[in-house]
């Protein structure tokens, strides 16, 4: 493993390198299918990327990294914690894989990662996450690395040529601490 | 002047605001040179001109771990000191607290201690902080008793700290916990 920040047991999270670039990240972001559900839906050029990883990366309220999987010590995806608001003490997420890495449990591992490590090392007090309702796979993931299906905002985004109710899943700490007694977290 | 009159956190007696360019004329440097304002002050070392002033806090203000403010009767609108919330850790949710009253005419009346409740209500109840310090010289009464009226509490003393005019001296590290519901 390469600097394994967050390790799991299939894939492990380490800083994102500039270098990183160089590789396939510039086709997963272009591609329609891994972009399906995505809020930006704007094709994105190497100059893009570059800008984008340079200003989250010197942004105190974004932890960015690179989704390893171990096995193969491959670079499969990225995964962010942020925004983070530190008076409300709390952040969103985000992630994102190659098709390659669909389908095997990764992105639940990355999110259960970034869970605790939110509440164990950061002190945050509540995390948040949303879900187009159509993207079933992504809600269902959530879920599996515990996240509470909390409620639906309506019409929250227009996706794929309608407009789209969105699945808002989060934890609170008090959640937290208890699936934590409950053996679900570390 | 609007800048200069409006109330940032507002206390019966004084109030705080921001530090605007007007803040540091001659009558802060003089503040700063004055060695009975700035015995226990950690730029007493070296003289202090307006431009090393404007340059410290500009570095201040672009310090988001840094909250500066200056201390302003509300009768007289007049700026008398300043107080600092920083450096702020966000992850243990804790900050320290420094002081100084410049106005020597404004000793002894209590308004560093009504600063510091000021400050420490609005980095409890607005910045969600948990807990605050602050370190006092030994020798230096005046502001350890306006900490101790703030409800700070004394948790250590560290021996023979710090170097003050040829002796060294102790410092008392003191603290104050939010009272709001974790």
């Amino acid at each position: 493993m390469d600097r394994p920040f967050l390790v799991g047991k299939k894939i492990y999270l380490r800083p994102f390198d500039m270098s990183d670039l160089n590789g396939k990240y510039i086709q997963w972001i272009n591609d329609c299918d891994v972009t399906k559900f995505m809020d930006d839906p704007f094709p994105k050029t190497r100059e893009n990327l570059e800008e984008y990883v340079k200003n989250i990366s010197k942004d105190p309220n974004y932890v960015f990294f690179a989704v390893i999987e171990k096995k193969t010590d491959k670079h499969i995806g990225n995964a962010k914690i942020g925004p983070i608001n530190w008076i409300h003490r709390r952040t969103g997420f985000g992630r994102m894989l190659c098709k390659e890495a669909w389908g095997k449990g990764y992105g639940t591992e990355a999110m259960r990662l970034m869970i605790e490590y939110a509440f164990e090392k950061l002190n945050l007090n509540r995390i948040i996450d949303h879900g187009v309702v159509d993207n079933l796979p992504s809600i269902k993931s959530n879920e599996k690395a515990g996240l509470d299906n909390e409620g639906i905002i309506r019409e929250y985004v227009y996706s794929n040529g309608k407009y789209c109710d969105v699945a808002i899943l989060g934890l609170t700490r008090a959640r937290y601490d208890k699936k934590k007694r409950q053996g679900f977290f570390k | 002047m609007g800048n200069k009159e409006t109330y940032f956190i507002e206390g019966k007696r004084i109030f705080l605001r921001n530090i605007v360019p007007e803040d540091i004329n001659e009558n802060y440097c003089r503040w700063m040179n004055d060695q009975d304002i700035n015995k226990y002050m950690e730029t007493r070392y070296f003289p202090h001109t307006i431009e090393d002033i404007k340059q410290y806090v500009e570095k201040i203000h672009n310090n988001p771990e840094q909250i500066f403010l200056a201390i302003c009767l509300k009768n007289e609108k007049q700026h008398i000191g300043n107080i600092k919330l920083g450096p702020i850790n966000w992850i243990h949710r804790v900050g320290e607290i420094s002081l100084f009253i410049g106005e020597k005419a404004c000793w002894g009346k209590g308004y560093a201690t009504e600063a510091i409740k000021l400050i420490s209500n609005y980095a409890f109840y607005k910045l969600n902080l948990r807990k605050l310090t602050a370190g006092c010289y030994a020798n230096n009464i005046g502001s350890l008793l306006a900490f101790q009226k703030a409800n700070f509490v004394q948790e250590a003393i560290l021996k023979n700290q710090y170097f003050c005019d040829g002796v060294y001296v102790n410092k008392i590290c003191l603290a104050l916990f939010s009272k709001t519901k974790e």
